[in-house]
């Protein structure tokens, strides 16, 4: 199978399949990823279009120095934050908030509050998320989320490995702080 | 070691992400410690809290919406837009240089060869010159030619006389 790089070096010389290929392993990472970046399921899809877009324009000037999936997250990163900024006030109401799951308006009492409780947990989280400094919530995510290495998010993030992992532990002693509430005594959580 | 030196282990170790003595040490002060017991256990809580963020799943054509956007923004910008495409440039460098070959080729067959016109025209000139140096030494050196006597095809016999003179 061929590699990502391959992949791309394939796309820069005008084989369209190939980068059909690549957004198949990596659209549903990049989909998510801004996602949860702004908390709007349709914009994740569309700005997730736009991250692919760039890309693809720019596979003229493509030179394997970096693993793909950095570059993508760099520039998915940077999609996301001109998407935020430019919406100046990143606050989603609750409804705004997609649930994630298949909402059909079941009348069963149980799925209903099921409903209840992750849109509000997620809404939650997502308000933790957004309150850390811009380096610490994208370390985290990546981390988190994306299964990036230390050194992969250094490379997003243009900075030390160091740096990453101060990044990564700040940010998780204030979501640790933010989120204790939301946890119950025996280190389980609830609502 | 001292609690605030261990807390970035304590947490990292909270996502499993330590190994070997770094674990040891950890767990070990974990042990004895019930303010890092209680921030570790915070830690692998809000750990797994995070994961309550559900992933989505993207629409199913979305490869094909992508391309469709591409061809949408291609006919908006009209011809120049497409030129970002992906090895464009190199297929328009091609067509350049092929046609810059054939028009080349093309003016060599049809207009003939203009410096085989100057050549001839040296030539002509340089033969001009030459018959009139063949014309001029002929004159110049009548005279002194006829000392040699009349030329009867070859020379058949010299003679040196005693005083240096021809016989």
């Amino acid at each position: 199978m061929d590699s990502d790089i391959e992949l791309m070096l394939r796309t820069k010389s005008g084989d369209d399949g190939a980068f059909s290929e690549l957004m198949r392993r990596h659209y549903k990472g990049v989909v998510n990823y801004i996602y949860r970046f702004t908390n709007l399921r349709d914009n994740s899809e569309d700005l997730a279009q736009e991250v692919f877009l760039r890309i693809y324009r720019s596979a003229g000037q493509y030179r394997p120095e970096a693993k793909f999936s950095t570059w993508l997250y760099k520039i998915a990163t940077n999609v996301s934050l001109t998407y935020v900024k430019k919406k100046g006030n990143s606050n989603v109401s609750l409804d705004e908030i997609d649930d994630g799951g298949d909402a059909t308006g079941n009348p069963d009492l149980d799925i209903a509050d099921d409903i209840i409780y992750r849109k509000e947990m997620m809404s939650v989280i997502f308000e933790a998320m957004e309150s850390l400094p811009e380096r610490e919530k994208v370390a985290i995510m990546l981390c988190k989320y994306e299964g990036l290495s230390y050194e992969e998010v250094a490379q997003v993030l243009e900075c030390t490995v160091g740096a990453v992992k101060a990044y990564v532990h700040r940010g998780r002693m204030k979501l640790i702080e933010r989120l204790k509430p939301y946890l119950s005594e025996g280190g389980d959580y609830g609502v | 070691m001292e609690c605030k030196d261990l807390r970035e282990l304590v947490v990292r170790h909270s996502s499993g992400e330590l190994s070997g003595d770094e674990r040891g040490l950890v767990e070990s002060h974990l042990s004895g410690c019930g303010e890092c017991s209680e921030l570790f256990s915070h830690s692998n809580a809000v750990w797994m809290l995070l994961d309550e963020w559900k992933e989505i799943e993207p629409r199913n054509d979305y490869v094909s919406e992508f391309w469709s956007r591409v061809e949408r923004e291609e006919s908006r910008a009209g011809f120049w837009s497409s030129l970002w495409r992906p090895g464009t440039r190199w297929k328009l460098a091609g067509a350049f240089a092929s046609v810059l070959i054939v028009g080349v080729f093309s003016l060599f067959v049809f207009t003939g060869d203009p410096g085989g016109k100057v050549l001839a025209d040296n030539d002509r000139q340089d033969d001009i010159l030459l018959l009139e140096l063949d014309s001029a030494t002929s004159r110049d050196t009548a005279a002194a030619l006829e000392i040699y006597g009349p030329w009867d095809g070859g020379i058949d016999v010299v003679n040196i006389n005693g005083n240096g003179g021809f016989n």
